[in-house]
C-alpha cells in the first residue's frame, strides 16, 4: 500500500511540475482578442454560491423521502412468479405439482423465450422430456423487470430521438458499469487466451465431400455459441471507454432493423428495438442486427484485448475471425462421417417425440401439421413460436451438435467467408490461403426467420453478399489453432512451407529444445526455397519414451504445400505432431 | 503612468499562469477544452476585478471563478452530440501531445473518473498546492468536507491507477 501511495505521489509531483501547454502570451493574446471582440462571460448562477452544503443536504433528504414513498406506492413488481406445470398433451389435463422437479438436461430439452406484456418482460423457460411422448416436462414463468427500473446505461443505450433529430447521443458510463464492463472483458479475454473448452470447442482437421470435391480443413477453436448480446456490450462500452468514438458509431447494432424485416415494417417488434440489445435479460442471446463490419472489429478487439493480457511465455494466439464456410460446415458435421443434412444429425426439426430441435420458422397447416416444403401448398401459417422461440432465443437452448456447438443451425444465421478459389480448386485449407479481396460474404445454418432448407448444413444462403445489419444474422468466433491446447508451454509447432528460412528451423529447435524435445532436420534446398525437409524428433525426460524417434519426409511439389509439425503432451509423455495438406498424418 | 485595468490584470495574472494552466487542464481532461475554461475565467475575473479587496488574494479569487464556471456547466451538460461524421472525426484531445508526460496524462485521465468534487478537490490541493482552509473557501465547502473529498478521491485513484496498471501490464491474477 505505502508503495502506491509513494508512486501516486510521484505523480502528482510530475504533474505540479510538468510544463504548461498553453504559454501565458498565447492566453494573454486570446483573452484580449476575446475583450476587444465583446464576447459575452458566462453567467454564474447565483444559486450555486448562495446555497451550503447543509441546505443541499436537507433539500436531497426531503427529495429521496417523496421519492422513494411514491415509488413504493405506485411500483408493484415482482421479482419473480413461479408456476410448475405438467401437462400431458394428448390428454390435456393439467397437474399442478407441489415441488419443483429437479432437470436432468441429459434427458431435456430447455427452450427459453422472452415475452413482453404490458411494460413487463417475462421469461417462459420450457422443458420438453426427450423419453415421454408428446409432454412438456414444465413451464417456468419469470415477471422480470419493469422497464422503468431499468439501469441508467441500459435506458441511456437507446436514447428516444426525435423526428428530426440526427443527432447520436453517446451513453455515459458510471464507474460502476466501467468496472463491470472491465470485469467482463476480463472474463472474456481470460476465456479466449486459455481457450476455455467451455466457451471454445477444438475442432480437429479433417476432410469431407463437398459437391463432388473433397474438402479439407485444418484444424481450429470454434465459439460454442454464437456472440450474445453481453459480449458484444462489452465490446462497444470498452470502445467508449477507451475514446474510441468513431468505431464504436460503425460498430453500434442498428436496433431499428426490427421494424424492418425485409423490408416490412413490423410495429409489433417495437418493443426489440429499444430492450433486446440494452436489457440484461437478453444478455445471453444471439446478438443480431450488426453488419459485418461491426463483427470484424469485434474480433479485432478480442484478438488484441486478449494479446494484452496473455502470459508471455505462452505459444501466440491467432487472430480471432469469422469463420469461412468450410470450417463452419465441418464443425456443424460434429465429426459425422455420414454427413447429416442438421448438425443433430437428422433431417427432421422435431424428434421422434415431437420437440422441436431448432429456433426456425415452422410452417404449419390447418391441422397443424409442419411442412418442411410450404411452397405451392395452400391453407399454411408461419409459426414462429412453436419451436418455443417467437424471435431468438437463449445461445444455449436446445441440444448440441456431438462438438458440444450450440444453435449451429437456427436462432441466427452466422456470417462466413466464402472462397471461391477454393470450391474451384476442389481442396480448400483456410482462409490463409484465400485471398482477402475475393472472398465473399455469406451466413450459414438460418435463424429464427429461416425456413426448413436455409437450416441444413449444406442450405440456402438467402444473405449471400450481405454485409449490412439484419435481425435474422448474427455471428460466432473462431480461431486458428493447429495443435489442441495441452499443458506445453512455449510455441508446439512450427508450419513448414518452401520458404521457411533456416534461422526459422534454428529457432524452432532452440525452443523444442527447452521442452525436451530433441529435434533435427534435413532440408533439401532447390532456389533458395526447401524443396524437401526430413525432420526426426527425439524425447527425453520421458520416462514412457512415447515419443520416440519420429521422422517425417515432406516433399514440397507446390508453393501451398507446407508441414506441421510440434508435440503435443499425452499420459504417456511428450507425442509427436504432424500434418501435411497433402495427407492427415497426426500422430496420436 | 496610471495602469489601465488590463494591465493591472494581465500583472496579477502573469505569474500565476502556469499553476492556474495546469488546474484546467488537468480538470476538464475529457470534459471539454481546457483553453475554453481559461478564456471564460479570465473573462469573469477581468469583469469583476473591481470587487477584488487585496492583489493578494488574485490566486484564490480566479479559482474560485473558475470552478463555479464549472459548476454552472456541470448542470448544463448534455450527453455529448456529433452533427456528423465529419464533426465526430475532427473531435480531438487537444492537450494531448506527444511530449506530454504519459504517467501524467495517465494521471488525468484516472482524475478524470472520480467524482466531480473528490477530483476538483485532489487537483487543487496536489496539483494546484492549495491548502484546505483555502480549498474550502474555493468549494463553499467545509474543511472536514475537503477532508473526506481527498482522502476518499485518493482512495478512489490509487484503485484506479492500481487496477489499470496491472490490468495492461498483464499482472493481475485470475487465479482463484
Amino acid at each position: 500500500m505505502k508503495n502506491k501511495e509513494k508512486h501516486i505521489d510521484q505523480l502528482f509531483e510530475k504533474a505540479r511540475n510538468e510544463k504548461p501547454v498553453s504559454s501565458f502570451e498565447e492566453t494573454s493574446e486570446q483573452f484580449l482578442s476575446d475583450l476587444k471582440a465583446g464576447k459575452t462571460t458566462p453567467k454564474i448562477e447565483g444559486i450555486v454560491k448562495s446555497i451550503n452544503l447543509k441546505t443541499w443536504i436537507i433539500m436531497f433528504t426531503i427529495l429521496s423521502a417523496i421519492a422513494v414513498t411514491t415509488i413504493i406506492s405506485l411500483n408493484n413488481y415482482t421479482t419473480s412468479v413461479e408456476k410448475e406445470v405438467t401437462t400431458d398433451l394428448k390428454n390435456s389435463n393439467t397437474i399442478e405439482i407441489d415441488e419443483v422437479t429437479p432437470v436432468n438436461v441429459e434427458t431435456a430439452i430447455v427452450v427459453e423465450t422472452i415475452e413482453i406484456k404490458n411494460e413487463q418482460i417475462n421469461t417462459v423457460t420450457t422443458t420438453f422430456n426427450k423419453s415421454t411422448p408428446d409432454t412438456v416436462l414444465s413451464t417456468r414463468e419469470e415477471v422480470a423487470f419493469k422497464e422503468s427500473s431499468l439501469p441508467f446505461f441500459v435506458k441511456n443505450l437507446n436514447l428516444p430521438r426525435k423526428k428530426e433529430d440526427t443527432i447520436f447521443r453517446f451513453p455515459k458510463l458510471t464507474q460502476e458499469e466501467i468496472k463491470a464492463n472491465y470485469k467482463q472483458k476480463a472474463k472474456m479475454t481470460k476465456q479466449l487466451a486459455k481457450l476455455d473448452k467451455k466457451a471454445y470447442q477444438y475442432i480437429p482437421s479433417g476432410t469431407f465431400k463437398h459437391n463432388e470435391s473433397n474438402i479439407s480443413v485444418q484444424a481450429f477453436y470454434m465459439q460454442r455459441t454464437e456472440v450474445t448480446n453481453l459480449e458484444y456490450r462489452t465490446f462497444l462500452f470498452d470502445l467508449l471507454i477507451q475514446d474510441r468514438k468513431e468505431e464504436f458509431i460503425k460498430a453500434k447494432p442498428d436496433q431499428k432493423q426490427w421494424m424492418y424485416i425485409n423490408g416490412i415494417k413490423n410495429s409489433f417488434n417495437e418493443p426489440m428495438t429499444n430492450l433486446y440489445f440494452s436489457h440484461p435479460a437478453y444478455n445471453d442471446y444471439p446478438i443480431n442486427n450488426i453488419s459485418r463490419e461491426g463483427a470484424e472489429m469485434y474480433c479485432n478487439w478480442l484478438t488484441s484485448e486478449t494479446a494484452k493480457v496473455k502470459k508471455k511465455n505462452k505459444e501466440p494466439l491467432n487472430d480471432v475471425r469469422i469463420p469461412s464456410n468450410f470450417e463452419w460446415m465441418i464443425a456443424a458435421y460434429g465429426g459425422n462421417k455420414q454427413q447429416a443434412y442438421f448438425p443433430w444429425g437428422t433431417p427432421y426439426t422435431r424428434n421422434q417425440k415431437g420437440c422441436y430441435l431448432v429456433n426456425y420458422k415452422p410452417v404449419l397447416d390447418s391441422n397443424d401439421n409442419l411442412i418442411d416444403s410450404p411452397d405451392g401448398v395452400e391453407g399454411v401459417q408461419n409459426k414462429y413460436a412453436a419451436d418455443g422461440g417467437f424471435h431468438t432465443v437463449n445461445v444455449k437452448s436446445y441440444v448440441p451438435n456431438p462438438y458440444g456447438l450450440y444453435n449451429m443451425s437456427g436462432n441466427v444465421a452466422e456470417m462466413v467467408w466464402n472462397c471461391p478459389q477454393s470450391e474451384e480448386r476442389g481442396k480448400y485449407n483456410d482462409l490463409i490461403f484465400c485471398d482477402k479481396n475475393d472472398r465473399i460474404p455469406g451466413t450459414k445454418g438460418g435463424g429464427w426467420l429461416s425456413d426448413y432448407n436455409e437450416l441444413a448444413i449444406n442450405g440456402v444462403d438467402k444473405y449471400k453478399g450481405k454485409t449490412d445489419a439484419h435481425a435474422n444474422i448474427g455471428f460466432r468466433v473462431v480461431v486458428t489453432f493447429l495443435i489442441k491446447r495441452t499443458n506445453t508451454t512455449g510455441d508446439n509447432q512450427i508450419k513448414v512451407t518452401p520458404k521457411t528460412s533456416r534461422d526459422d528451423l534454428e529457432k524452432f529447435k532452440e525452443k523444442a529444445a527447452l521442452n525436451g524435445v530433441q529435434l533435427t532436420y534435413k532440408a533439401k534446398m532447390f532456389s533458395g526455397k526447401i524443396r524437401s525437409l526430413t525432420v526426426e524428433m527425439d524425447t527425453d525426460n520421458n520416462p514412457n519414451n512415447c515419443g520416440g524417434v519420429y521422422s517425417h519426409n515432406a516433399f514440397f511439389g507446390g508453393n501451398d504445400n507446407y508441414l506441421l509439425i510440434g508435440w503435443k503432451e499425452t499420459n504417456g509423455g511428450v507425442k509427436l505432431v504432424s500434418e501435411t495438406n497433402d495427407e492427415i498424418a497426426a500422430i496420436e | 503612468m496610471i495602469e489601465s485595468k488590463q494591465d493591472r490584470f494581465l500583472r496579477l495574472y502573469k505569474p500565476i499562469h502556469d499553476r492556474f494552466e495546469r488546474f484546467c487542464r488537468a480538470r476538464v481532461y475529457g470534459d471539454m477544452e481546457f483553453k475554453d475554461l481559461m478564456n471564460d475565467t479570465l473573462l469573469v475575473a477581468y469583469e469583476k476585478l473591481d470587487t477584488l479587496k487585496s492583489e493578494k488574494a488574485f490566486l484564490s479569487f480566479l479559482f474560485s471563478i473558475s470552478v463555479r464556471i464549472l459548476a454552472n456547466n456541470h448542470k448544463k451538460k448534455k450527453a455529448e452530440t456529433f452533427e456528423s461524421e465529419e464533426k465526430f472525426a475532427s473531435f480531438s484531445d487537444e492537450s494531448a501531445n506527444t511530449e506530454r508526460d504519459t504517467e501524467v496524462y495517465l494521471l488525468h485521465k484516472a482524475l478524470a473518473l472520480l467524482p466531480e468534487d473528490q477530483r476538483e478537490c485532489l487537483i487543487l490541493f496536489e496539483i494546484s498546492g492549495f491548502n484546505i482552509k483555502e480549498i474550502a473557501v474555493i468549494q463553499n465547502a467545509s474543511q472536514s468536507a475537503v477532508k473526506q473529498r481527498l482522502r476518499r478521491g485518493r482512495l478512489k485513484l490509487t484503485e484506479i491507477l492500481t487496477f489499470e496498471s496491472a490490468y495492461k501490464t498483464g499482472e493481475v491474477n485470475y487465479e482463484k
